[in-house]
């Protein structure tokens, strides 16, 4: 049978039918604060049915998936070491906290981090990125702690609104209820200018998402030289499409690692004259042709060595929103979410290190 | 394709300005489908979702981004065929290429107990050609559509040398034009598949190649199509309907056909 498919890398995924495993070695993330109130749905943001639809049932398909395709790799072994629980590592002179590595997020996240480049692993990655960035957008939120001033019984407005929502002005207000706390706030402040700036770029910057993906609030951290402290410096706002992961260290550099691969082949291929040849040549391209923009980009990342640290996700695929708000209500979901974002959960999350460097500033 | 309702304003009794506003197509079967649905498909929310609102939304959002522009009186079709090359007007092209695509998917549409067509001789004779068999074609589609990670279109389309093809698209990818096809998902794993065919893409342009792909059908990968009757985890079993509510008069129409010429 011809195969017309663009993308050789699709390799055989599981077909989507959904059987309960009794066991799973995969370790399936927990929300304690959202796993508490999951049959009311998340008061301000989600119907029962809408936190469902964007957690609990896409999870449970993505885990069933991820182990399925687990099983079938050829690198299966390697992968299910992830998922071994770490314990107390006498050498180690940094005594990290085992609950954190033993996490079942962070167990994903070696899982990423193994995939990342592996073309073999296409559907595993994929599926574990999509637990991943799910698990940040679920654990962002919590039930909205307030209730407006004008009207209490129906400050929490999940309702799908018309197509008239379309004309609508945004509102010119300046001040907004729950706002970011604390070092964050500062931090938030320094970074983007002001609260406001902020919140207006992060929401505009998941409105602007069509298809899938998340909206990421990260923290650049920068590795001077090897083994030197870690320097923590501005927070960014950064899309991620489909299985995109935050972290671009992850997966950066593939490109011009494959081009690289082709051009060695293609040397190998050729006799030594040919060489030669070619070798002049290059020599002859190296001086009228500069790297192209991609190239370039590609070279800066390879040679900075940054990784980005995410604090906060927002889910801005239509399954996040279609649900409770409907086709017209992105906006509203938006709004809605910002009142909803838990910034104790998302300052907790920035590394114990950076707190203390900006302390210090 | 569009029919652009066309409001006449007259401005001085000498002149008059011709602006236009991108509206709903009317589907044939339209009031039937919005009271009862679209039987073996849609549920009425199910066909609210998918055809009314969303339709609705797309073709809002391109009157209020095209107007005042060069775009002002184009219809979605050359909407997206000028903008497809034009990344400064990247939004522009989502709105229109949604928009079409998801008029092409509606207009083959049929209620499963009215459907008795077949697919034609020729179509029949085109597909076994490359896909061995009408079953395997069926496999082989229905398969890139459950495969799609994201959001998406899946066509089947025909080439310049009328040979047939399936050919994935990514988001808003159009089948009309190579370099927005948005065939690559580049956010996971690369390989030199990929990277080939970047570069190809790239010669093409660089050589300003033409595309004469047309699409014949169209698989709707987006959330919207079936989220609300099928669930997050219902893609599988809303493929399979979606099969049985094929109208293949139309698809079969979409073909060329040497003998009409």
């Amino acid at each position: 049978m011809l195969r017309v498919s663009v993308l050789g890398k699709r390799c055989l995924m599981p077909s989507l039918c959904i059987q309960k495993r009794l066991k799973s070695y995969i370790p399936i993330p927990t929300i304690p604060h959202i796993d508490s109130i999951k049959d009311n749905g998340i008061k301000g943001l989600y119907s029962e049915k809408g936190l469902n639809t964007v957690w609990y049932k896409k999870l449970e398909k993505n885990v069933i998936s991820l182990e399925e395709c687990i099983e079938e790799s050829n690198n299966s072994d390697n992968l299910k070491s992830s998922f071994i629980d770490k314990h107390t590592n006498t050498n180690s002179s940094l005594s990290l906290d085992l609950t954190e590595i033993n996490n079942p997020i962070n167990k994903l996240y070696t899982l990423l981090n193994k995939t990342a480049k592996n073309v073999e692993d296409y559907a595993v990655f994929c599926f574990a990125s999509q637990i991943y960035n799910d698990y940040f957008a679920i654990s962002s939120v919590g039930p909205k702690r307030f209730v407006e001033n004008s009207s209490s019984s129906s400050s929490f407005n999940i309702n799908k609104p018309d197509e008239n929502s379309i004309f609508e002005s945004p509102s010119m207000d300046l001040s907004f209820q729950n706002e970011p706390i604390g070092q964050l706030e500062t931090w938030i402040t320094e970074s983007f200018g002001s609260i406001v700036e902020f919140r207006t770029h992060l929401l505009n910057t998941n409105l602007a998402i069509k298809g899938n993906g998340y909206t990421w609030l990260v923290i650049q951290k920068r590795h001077q030289k090897r083994d030197s402290f870690p320097i923590y410096e501005n927070l960014y706002i950064v899309n991620t499409y489909n299985s995109g992961t935050p972290n671009a260290k992850i997966t950066e550099g593939q490109l011009f690692s494959v081009k690289h691969q082709i051009d060695d082949l293609k040397e190998k291929e050729k006799t030594k004259q040919d060489k030669i040849d070619q070798q002049e040549e290059r020599e002859r391209l190296l001086i009228t042709n500069l790297p192209t923009l991609e190239e370039a980009k590609e070279q800066v990342h390879l040679e900075n060595s940054f990784e980005y640290i995410p604090l906060l996700a927002i889910n801005g695929s239509p399954s996040a929103y279609l649900p409770d708000y409907g086709v017209f209500g992105k906006k509203m979901y938006l709004n809605n979410l910002w009142d909803c974002i838990d910034w104790e959960i998302v300052s907790n999350r920035i590394p114990e290190d950076a707190r203390k460097t900006t302390d210090t500033q | 394709m569009f029919k652009l309702c066309r409001v006449v304003v007259p401005i001085a009794k000498s002149r008059t300005l011709v602006r236009s506003i991108h509206t709903v197509p009317v589907l044939p079967q339209f009031s039937k489908w919005t009271k009862e649905g679209v039987d073996g498909l849609y549920s009425p929310a199910g066909f609210k979702t998918s055809w009314e609102d969303y339709q609705k939304y797309l073709t809002m959002k391109l009157t209020m981004l095209t107007v005042g522009t060069e775009n002002e009186t184009r219809s979605p079709f050359n909407i997206m065929v000028s903008s497809a090359k034009k990344p400064y007007q990247s939004c522009v092209y989502h709105y229109a290429s949604q928009a079409h695509n998801n008029h092409l998917f509606f207009e083959q549409l049929i209620d499963k107990s009215l459907n008795k067509s077949l697919p034609s001789r020729l179509l029949n004779e085109r597909i076994e050609k490359i896909f061995g068999s009408f079953e395997d074609f069926k496999n082989e589609i229905l398969f890139e559509a459950e495969q799609l990670q994201g959001q998406g279109w899946v066509f089947l389309v025909e080439d310049f040398d009328k040979s047939l093809k399936i050919l994935t698209c990514n988001n808003e990818g159009t089948p009309y034009f190579y370099a927005r096809n948005q065939s690559l998902d580049l956010n996971g794993p690369i390989d030199t598949g990929d990277y080939e065919t970047l570069t190809l893409i790239k010669e093409k342009l660089a050589n300003k190649d033409k595309d004469y792909n047309i699409p014949i059908l169209a698989i709707n990968v987006w959330d919207y199509a079936y989220l609300e009757d099928y669930g997050i985890n219902g893609k599988a079993d809303y493929l399979e309907k979606l099969w049985e509510c094929i109208n293949w008069d139309i698809i079969n129409s979409r073909l060329f056909n040497p003998s009409r010429v």
